[in-house]
């Protein structure tokens, strides 16, 4: 009975930092429709910055006792408030009318440099905070032992809902804020300044997910990977509150709370698929969360317009067939070296293209194209370890795996749109990606699988890098063949007008939910190959970077073009060459990069190609914004 | 029948639907006949755009039945009723911005052939020649390869009528028809919404605020208030009715 107790109060503790984060991504994806991916990150940078400061008091002999803790924590959420503004002037401040993917990415760029940048100050070990005096002890409850700091914990969740109660209520800031809440161009229209209230929105959001990350010194070890793991939570927690809602927010927060302190007590190892699983339930039940209302006009219909898909003329059919042979003679014009990164090269356009179908020919937005990346490349490997399959089969299910993966988690991204569909499809991601670590028997765990070497007729370079070509080859035309088809052709439709597809019969979640599984179907296959290639297969492929590369390479290349994951993996490829021989921090390069692209040039390699050719053909220069087809 | 009058296509019976405690749409009965233009009308919050979306299978009615030629159309789903031949156009007319004109009006003969799952024969070579007669039937075959992103919105609106037609429909529910055109071309596309409809013996069902376009054009005239009829007839019957005249133009004290 005590230890059930003591159970559900360090649920509740853990749930009350978890709100203090959470109603900061809420409180800014309310007003500037932005899902700001590194707010988990102002969450590690508040925890990294309190404790500096923190052990700089405890040498001191903790001038101030607790009441020093608690203005060293506060004074982390200020900077990381601050932080945040800076992020808004600089950042989010030009995306507010792009399309979805774009800030998603951009943000997640600032998601890579804050990394890098943490590992450049602090370093790559764990950090162990001190607890303040004063509130180091425990109380016995029932004949438990319980942490005062806890308790404290506990008192702070309350508190802070209501003190952000009265700040969104009772002041005019507040009302204004609640106001762009529900009507953005409305405020603008009676002449708030958007600028102004975004940018202390942001800076109000991070202070509160800089203070969560403060807070969660003195209980749980800080490391570099909390980022990520923090704001898919709480992006999971205000998904499940509701969008918008602060109250819904500190309602699942304490409800996530319970259920990973209970979830870890009966499932040590699936918490994080027990959130997503509430999540996903509560997506399909209760669309707009627990207490959460449906938001008006959300971010789709602003931006551009997609630009049209058009198929090869003579010139790039010439290119295309010659491009193929050149490369197929690969093998006798250059060296081992060579073909390792050709048949690399083969893999990441098979998957980009992949992707690229996703998102660029039917709008769907995947954060999670790990997951069949990795399904593909895990069915492989099972197969040829555990029932000693040869290599076409063990291909074959691999791609197989996939395809059963997209089937599953794409049921359920299609039914929602935008940011609730990219974060979605990261959730099947990172479940995967725990199923791979954790189920440790069968995926080997940490260790990965290894000596998956190809069939003896396609052992030497050159027949492994022949056999890639041509099934990669042959998946990125039969996409090609595909997004021309009367099935591409109705995704597209549906891309550029949901509403009147419906309207004449297309049944749009279905071709949405076939696109997925597709799409995860050629990931399959390069993840497979990519298997068979290095003979080995980690649970690191199932990770976020694996998506955001095929992102990255998409948006390099450009989404307006069919040969724009093509070009984009072909110079994604030699950039992270390059840049990964000159510096480590590899991250923040890539993060900059991508933070670039976005801002500079987010129609890409092929759409900068295009406005080339445009202006010598007529003199002129007109590039139009932003490119759809990064959201719907 | 005594008077020669055609059977009713369209049956619309105590139609009812409620908004929370505001009853939007209370009880309401027109006709719709095959080769007539029905003009459905009335101040703003009279019910129009809920009995529009109550037929195409946007919203779901309360009460009431809604028969085409027999068959109930509430309950069903917007695809559905789309597939019984009931075709609709849109306030603000949207098309597939990156698509073709012709694609766009290939992409709907694609649908209503169950052929949306073809993944080898392109969408381009699908119904081609069907598509360009459906053009040429409302003035855009000269537009045809045309990305629809860069047509005036004349010709959009043209292009959303030719996409409603594209798989014959028996009715045509159109929102708002003219609205954002300018008076000259309101005039044009209302006669060759009338040449259509006595051509392909549509029966057509519009909402439209322009009152020159509606006692110009419409063969009857329904006219909702909060929610109930109270005026049906011929546009000379309807613009006499004193009822009507208070509703538009208040009643003297």
């Amino acid at each position: 009975m005590g230890f059930l107790l003591v159970q559900a109060l360090g649920g509740l503790a853990a749930g009350s930092v978890l709100f203090l984060v959470a109603s900061g991504l809420s409180l800014i994806f309310g007003v500037t429709r932005i899902v700001n991916f590194a707010h988990g990150s102002f969450t590690m940078l508040g925890a990294y910055l309190a404790w500096s400061l923190t052990e700089r008091l405890g040498q001191a002999g903790w001038p101030g006792g607790a009441a020093g803790f608690l203005l060293a924590a506060l004074a982390a959420a200020l900077v990381v408030g601050l932080l945040g503004a800076l992020m808004e002037r600089l950042l989010l401040r030009r995306l507010y009318r792009s399309p979805e993917l774009f800030p998603l990415l951009a943000t997640f760029g600032v998601v890579l440099v804050l990394q890098d940048a943490t590992l450049a100050l602090w370093g790559p070990e764990d950090l162990l905070g001190r607890r303040p005096p004063g509130l180091s002890g425990t109380v016995v409850l029932l004949g438990w032992p319980f942490p005062v700091y806890d308790l404290v914990l506990i008192a702070l969740g309350p508190l802070v809902l209501g003190l952000l109660w009265l700040l969104l209520h009772r002041s005019r800031w507040g009302t204004r804020v609640r106001a762009a809440t529900q009507d953005r161009e409305m405020t603008a229209i009676l002449g708030i300044d958007q600028n102004r209230l975004f940018c202390g929105v942001l800076m109000l959001g991070s202070a509160l997910a800089g203070l969560g990350g403060a807070l969660q010194v003195p209980r749980e070890a800080l490391t570099l990977h909390m980022g990520l793991s923090t704001v898919v939570e709480a992006f999971a927690v205000v998904v499940i509150g509701g969008m918008g809602s602060i109250p819904g927010a500190f309602l699942a927060a304490l409800l996530i709370g319970e259920l990973q302190a209970f979830g870890i007590l009966l499932f040590p190892h699936i918490t994080l698929v027990l959130v997503f699983l509430v999540m996903a339930a509560v997506l399909v039940i209760r669309p707009h969360g627990l207490l959460g209302r449906a938001t008006g006009a959300g971010r789709s219909g602003e931006g551009g317009v997609a630009e049209p898909l058009r198929p090869a003329g003579p010139v790039a059919t010439t290119l295309g067939l010659a491009l193929i042979a050149a490369l197929a003679t690969a093998p006798f014009w250059t060296g081992d070296y060579g073909l390792i990164v050709l048949t690399d090269l083969a893999i990441l356009a098979l998957f980009a293209a992949g992707l690229h179908f996703l998102i660029g020919v039917a709008g769907l937005i995947s954060f999670g194209h790990a997951a069949y990346f990795g399904l593909g490349a895990y069915g492989a490997a099972l197969a040829t370890h555990h029932l000693a399959l040869p290599m076409m089969p063990a291909l074959a299910a691999g791609m197989l795996a996939a395809a059963a993966g997209a089937t599953l988690f794409g049921w359920f991204c299609v039914r929602r749109s935008g940011v609730y569909l990219a974060m979605l499809s990261l959730a099947g991601a990172e479940i995967t990606g725990s199923a791979a670590m954790q189920w440790t028997d069968v995926t080997g765990g940490d260790n990965g699988i290894l000596g998956i070497w190809p069939d003896s007729w396609a052992a030497s370079r050159a027949g492994f890098y022949w056999l890639t070509l041509v099934l990669a080859t042959t998946g990125v035309l039969a996409l090609r063949r595909l997004a021309f088809a009367p099935f591409g052709t109705a995704l597209r439709a549906a891309r550029d007008s949901e509403r009147r597809a419906t309207s004449i019969g297309i049944p749009v979640r279905r071709l949405h939910w076939l696109c997925f599984i597709v799409a995860g179907t050629a990931a399959g296959l390069a993840g497979g190959l990519q298997t068979f290639a290095t003979g080995s297969v980690f649970p690191t492929v199932l990770g976020v970077t694996t998506s955001v590369d095929g992102l990255v390479m998409v948006l390099l290349g450009g989404l307006g073009s069919l040969a724009g994951p093509l070009v984009g993996a072909a110079a994604f490829q030699g950039l992270k060459g390059e840049i990964m021989r000159e510096t480590d921090l590899w991250q923040l390069w890539l993060g900059l990069t991508i933070i670039a692209l976005v801002l500079a040039c987010p129609r890409g390699l092929t759409g900068f190609a295009r406005d080339l050719t445009g202006w010598w053909r007529t003199g002129g220069w007109q590039t139009d914004g932003w490119p759809t087809g990064g959201g719907r | 029948m005594m008077t020669g009058e055609p059977a009713p296509l369209l049956r619309v019976r105590g139609l009812v639907k409620a908004f929370g405690g505001l009853r939007a749409v209370a009880g309401v009965d027109f006709d719709a006949t095959a080769g007539r233009m029905v003009a459905l009308i009335g101040p703003n919050g009279a019910g129009k755009s809920t009995c529009f979306n109550l037929l195409g299978g946007q919203l779901r009615a309360d009460g009431g039945s809604a028969r085409l030629d027999g068959v109930e159309l509430l309950g069903q789903s917007p695809q559905q009723i789309w597939r019984r031949g009931v075709g609709r156009t849109f306030q603000i007319a949207a098309a597939f911005g990156s698509l073709s004109v012709v694609e766009n009006v290939q992409l709907v003969l694609l649908s209503a052939r169950r052929r949306l799952l073809g993944v080898w024969r392109p969408a381009a070579a699908c119904h081609r020649d069907q598509a360009m007669a459906v053009l040429a039937a409302v003035g855009l075959a000269d537009q045809a390869g045309r990305t629809c992103a860069t047509l005036s919105y004349g010709d959009l609106k043209r292009l959303e009528l030719a996409q409603a037609l594209a798989h014959r429909p028996r009715l045509l529910l159109m929102d708002e028809p003219t609205a954002g055109m300018a008076p000259a071309e309101r005039q044009a596309l209302m006669a060759l919404v009338r040449e259509l409809v006595t051509g392909l013996a549509l029966a057509v069902l519009f909402t439209e605020h322009d009152m020159d376009v509606v006692f110009g054009h419409a063969d009857r005239v329904v006219v909702l208030d909060h929610g109930q009829v109270i005026a049906d007839g011929t546009p000379a019957a309807v613009r006499a009715a004193p009822r009507v005249r208070a509703v538009y133009l208040g009643t003297a004290a």
